[in-house]
């Protein structure tokens, strides 16, 4: 399918899909036309991806994160909407969808336990109408992209979770396709390996690769070290898209301090009384330290609001408490995700 | 040509799982020996009765029931492979890696069948021989009719493979059909001891039965040594029932299939 380089590589409008759940063989005889409880797991998604990205797709379990991709992968049916992949209808079109993307599910079995990693590669690799002459080749490439040729004749079940993962993607590259789905690419895999596969990741496929890249993660730092753009997808609604910095830019506009006083002060409409998540302390609770008695306090104030900060001095100054440790708080990564995955969650 | 390099991924990539199963390959010559033991003496008992060979038509009680055991072991294996195939797949997470590449799923689903109708074809031929060193009466038969009458066979018994394939992957349960006719089979079908003995109406119900025919059909050419004549009437029945539940089969199966994407169940279990 002849593409501009401007066309979006996936694209999707009002995605749809809810899954009735399962129900017990006495309910179907009970009642046998009623339909069973609907699950909602995307409701009107829109999404753009471009082509060349790395684009991340955050959000809690049961977010939609696996059935966006699978329904992009054309294996389950939407019950509404429209999507794109490389150009081609995933509902007209499943065939060019399929020859377009490479998908590496979550579950790292997917493999024949029995057969080693290079024979289940040729199997895969006569599926996907490698020429016949060219398999051999391709496969043993493959495996040396992927660091396995040492081990591509000892069977599947051998293997570790990182080189099951890396045999995922090899597979998920033998049609050389322009777009790859990754469900957790770093799932299982200690941190050490989980790096490599990122660097991976981001150095072969992407960066000389030049592929487009679309990956499901729960892993903020990956999505923060990893994807240009990223969707943050709640309850199947996408509630935000862009670059991490857009992210962080958003929270700006909250500012939290620490403050260590002496003895506990009433900022009651100066600001807002945080929790510390780090050490899960109570808020203004006293806490004995060494030298000191101190209350340490996390004060958010409002960015927009004029003279909040010195609002907040003023008051502290006229409390008569002594004010030990004054500090500017970053927001961490968890902070920000955390503030994103609850936006709008409330009904 | 496309297609076939397809069919061979499947036949090799089985292939390579059954031998990798070693001592399986060794236990099922074990099995098919011991069985054969138990009808070699229970067929030297039966010569005893000499009236027995005339109400089965003239053959000893071994060959009658080498011939029926090996095409009810067909059927029950052509039964079950399709919808097991499926399930096998679908536990190890194989079948959603099939299933994003550019094949239609019907296809990958009947091809992932390929080798079991191969070796159990194969598996018959063995049975039989092994049957034969045995003391069974076996003729080599004339081979077109033989070859027709197995094609058939195969394509009737695979048919309800393909059905009970689409029901399970439909309602997503054991199907209670194949589990009916294969118990149907082993007491109507013919197999151990001849329809004749039988009330009315469960003959008219044995002969509904593909395996009646298959079995009949067989005896006729390999016991018999028959001529296609002979075995018209079952080859005839056999076409008209593949011809039926095939297309029946395979409608039902596709229908199942893709239900099972609406609903995100074909990769789910
Ligand atoms: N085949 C199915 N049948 C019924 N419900 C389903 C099916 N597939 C997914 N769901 C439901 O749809 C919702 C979305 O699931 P999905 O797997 O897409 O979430 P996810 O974001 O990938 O979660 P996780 O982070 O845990 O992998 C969940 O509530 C899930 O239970
Ligand atoms: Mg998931």
């Amino acid at each position: 399918m002849p593409r501009s380089p401007h066309d979006p590589a996936v694209f999707t409008r009002g995605l749809c899909k809810s899954f009735s759940s399962r129900r017990k063989i006495s309910e179907l005889i009970r009642h046998p036309f009623t339909k069973g409880r609907k699950i909602v797991a995307l409701q009107g998604v829109d999404l753009e991806v471009r082509q060349g990205e790395i684009f991340g797709l955050l959000g809690p379990n049961g977010a939609g994160k696996t059935t966006l991709l699978k329904i992009l992968s054309s294996l389950v049916l939407p019950d509404a909407g429209e999507a794109r992949v490389n150009g081609c209808d995933i509902m007209q079109d499943e065939m060019g969808v399929r020859r377009a993307i490479g998908y590496v599910t979550s579950d790292e079995r997917s493999f024949y336990w029995r057969l080693s990693g290079r024979q289940n590669l040729i199997f895969f690799a006569r599926l996907f109408h490698v020429p016949a002459a060219i398999i051999s080749e391709r496969v043993d490439s493959l495996l040396r992209r992927v660091e396995l040729q040492a081990k591509g004749n000892e069977p599947f079940s051998a293997f570790s979770s990182g080189m099951k993962q890396r045999l995922a993607i090899a597979r998920a590259l033998l049609h050389d396709p322009p777009i790859l789905f990754l469900d957790e690419p770093t799932r299982s895999l200690d941190p050490v390996t989980a790096r490599h596969i990122r660097e991976f990741i981001r150095d072969k496929l992407a960066g000389e690769g030049g592929k487009t890249i679309l990956m499901a993660t729960h892993n903020l730092h990956e999505a923060a070290g990893l994807c240009h753009r990223m969707a943050i997808l709640n309850r199947g609604q996408v509630r935000r898209v862009g670059r991490l910095d857009e992210f962080r830019a958003l929270f700006a506009a909250h500012r939290t301090y620490r403050i260590d006083l002496d003895r506990q002060v009433n900022l009651e409409g100066v600001g807002r009384l945080v929790s510390d998540n780090a050490d899960g302390e109570e808020n203004g609770a006293p806490r004995d330290t060494a030298d000191s008695h101190r209350v340490r306090l996390l004060v958010e104030l409002d960015q927009d609001s004029d003279g909040a900060l010195s609002a907040l001095m003023a008051r502290l100054a006229t409390s008569g408490a002594r004010v030990l440790e004054f500090t500017r708080q970053e927001p961490s990564l968890e902070d920000i995700f955390d503030r994103l995955f609850s936006e709008g969650s409330t009904p | 040509m496309k297609s076939g390099s397809r069919l061979w991924a499947f036949l090799v990539r089985d292939f390579l799982q059954e031998v990798s199963y070693r001592t399986n390959f060794i236990m099922q010559i074990v099995g098919v020996l011991a069985s054969l033991t138990v009808w070699y003496f229970l067929g030297s008992f039966f010569a005893r009765f000499p009236q027995l060979a005339e109400s089965l038509g003239g053959m000893d009680y071994f060959s009658y029931s080498v011939v029926g055991i090996a095409f009810l072991r067909y059927l029950s294996r052509l039964n079950s492979t399709f919808a097991s195939k499926v399930r096998q797949e679908q536990v190890a997470g194989t079948l959603e890696a099939m299933l994003v590449t550019p094949n239609r799923t019907s296809v990958l689903v009947l091809m992932s069948s390929a080798y079991e109708l191969v070796s159990s074809t194969l598996w018959i031929l063995a049975w039989l021989f092994m049957g034969r060193m045995f003391g069974a009466a076996f003729h080599l038969p004339a081979l077109l009719p033989a070859a027709l009458l197995l094609v058939v066979v195969m394509a009737s018994f695979a048919s309800i493979g393909i059905l009970s394939a689409g029901m399970v992957i439909y309602f997503k349960r054991g199907d209670p059909v194949t589990w009916l006719l294969a118990s149907g089979s082993t007491l109507l079908g013919g197999v151990f001891f001849p329809i004749s003995i039988l009330p009315e109406g469960a003959q008219m119900l044995a002969h509904l039965l593909p395996i009646t025919h298959a079995v009949e059909g067989f005896r006729q050419l390999i016991v018999k040594s028959a001529d296609l004549p002979a075995i018209w009437p079952h080859l005839q029945y056999l076409t008209i029932f593949a011809a039926i539940f095939l297309p029946l089969g395979l409608a039902i199966f596709h229908l199942a299939l893709r239900r099972a994407r609406l609903e995100g169940t074909l990769i789910q279990y």
